[in-house]
């Protein structure tokens, strides 16, 4: 096959075939023939036999294993939050649907939590990791990791946006609340 | 207006026409397909097609707020073809027409085959298709640059559909009828394809033609087609290739 890493292909062009190699990320098979998707270069995995696209034009927001997503937390139950997830970090166009995550307590922090309500709150601004895609609207998440974690925390007495006054609590400047959060390195405020 | 039709313009003809920009019949109007040119929308591209100046902006697939039109195993692919109200001489009156929803329903019907809607179920590909300028065949200008844009967003495609229109005019069978041609036209014929696998998305034919001509039309605006598909590929790599 002609194909080289580093080729430009456009939608429909031929990258190879599936007797030699399995279509990957932005390719399809057409009747054994493997094609571009998009508009972007190949990128050929002679040890793992596939063929894929990197695309060069931006691309549809597709919550993805690994995405680092932005969003708000909606609810605290006693072994999960959830959280409407607003978009893909890195990613500025909106996601193609609407996507709730959960975070279960396990995936909250990386030590033992016991309770959720200390790491989480309604109306907080989270950064979470995804680790499943449930379906079509649904997926598991972590802020088990140092940069991930709630980036702004709201008051639940007042609304309000917090402060960080150490690496697990946060002070409301209005009412004087202190809250427990899981809270990100890249905390703002 | 008078045309002064010179030897130089002539000579270019190969095969002898009475066409009134001195054109040969199988010849299209100058052309120009850019890509990438507005900086909000997901995707775009910008098209001239002798007289007709068209811009495209694509968003999406994005999230679709009306559940009623959210189908659950695909995208929906919803075109707006609008023509400004300043594009043609007399002002049009803005908004949309009937002329206009049945455009945006057979560009819309044009262009699904080659979109992979099925990898984004419930949401929705909106494709806007703004006639700034309007000088005949814009239609099939509209399906062209929609195609680039929807390239230029990042949409899964299979091809790249185009579009051209052949027709009869002053008993003549034509490529590209120009605005003047066809008011005074007996015929004309819009052709959408995917040229890869030459498989017709689209195929319209409006006025007297016979089977002779039709088949002669049909192959003409195929040809056309096949000019504009490269000036749609060159558009992307200029964009985006090394
Ligand atoms: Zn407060």
């Amino acid at each position: 096959m002609k194909t080289k890493t580093g080729a430009f292909v456009l939608p429909g062009d031929a990258l190879g075939v599936t007797e030699e190699y399995d279509p990957a990320e932005w390719t399809f098979d057409d009747d054994g023939k493997i094609r571009s998707l998009v508009a972007g270069t190949v990128s050929l995995d002679s040890k793992n036999k596939r063929i894929s696209i990197v695309p060069k034009t931006s691309s549809p927001a597709v919550l993805k294993n690994g995405d680092v997503v932005y969003g708000q937390i909606s609810e605290v139950r006693g072994q999960r939050a959830l959280m409407r997830i607003g978009g893909i970090k890195d990613n500025k166009r909106g996601l193609v649907t609407n996507f709730s995550g959960g975070i279960h307590i396990s995936q909250a922090d990386k030590g033992y939590v016991a309770k959720l309500t200390d790491e989480f709150r309604i109306g907080d601004l989270v950064d979470a990791k995804v680790t499943k895609i449930i379906g079509l609207d649904n997926v598991d998440l972590t802020t088990a990791e140092n940069e991930l974690g709630v980036v702004k925390a709201m008051c639940t007495n007042c609304r309000a946006y917090m402060k960080q006054i150490n690496k697990k609590e946060v002070l409301c400047p209005r009412c004087g609340r202190k809250e427990g959060r899981k809270i990100s390195s890249k905390y703002e405020g | 207006m008078i045309t002064i039709l010179t030897n130089k313009i002539l000579n270019k003809s190969s095969t002898p026409s009475k066409r009134a920009d001195g054109r040969a019949s199988d010849d299209l109007r100058p052309f120009k397909i850019e890509a990438g040119v507005l900086e909000r929308a997901d995707g775009s591209a910008y098209l001239e097609l002798g007289g007709n100046k068209v811009m495209v902006a694509v968003y999406g697939p994005r999230e679709l707020h009306i559940r009623r039109l959210m189908q659950p195993d695909r995208a929906v692919l919803r075109c707006r073809y609008n023509m400004a109200p300043f594009s043609v001489d007399d002002r049009k009156r803005p908004g949309p027409d009937r002329r206009s929803i049945e455009i945006s329903k057979i560009t819309s019907e044009a262009i699904m085959p080659a979109v992979f809607l099925e990898r984004f179920p419930r949401s929705t590909i909106d494709v806007f298709i703004e006639v700034l300028e309007a000088e005949g065949g814009t239609r099939c200008a509209g399906i062209t640059a929609a195609s680039v844009a929807l390239a230029d967003a990042g949409v899964p495609m299979r091809d790249l559909v185009v579009a051209c229109a052949a027709g009869k005019s002053d008993g003549e069978v034509v490529l590209d009828l120009s605005e003047a041609e066809d008011k005074d036209g007996e015929a004309d014929v819009p052709v959408a394809i995917m040229p890869r696998t030459g498989e017709i998305t689209l195929l319209q034919s409006d006025g007297h033609l016979t089977s002779e001509e039709f088949e002669k039309a049909l192959n003409m605006a195929i040809d056309g087609c096949m000019k504009l598909s490269k000036a749609q590929k060159e558009a992307i790599i200029k964009r985006y290739g090394d």
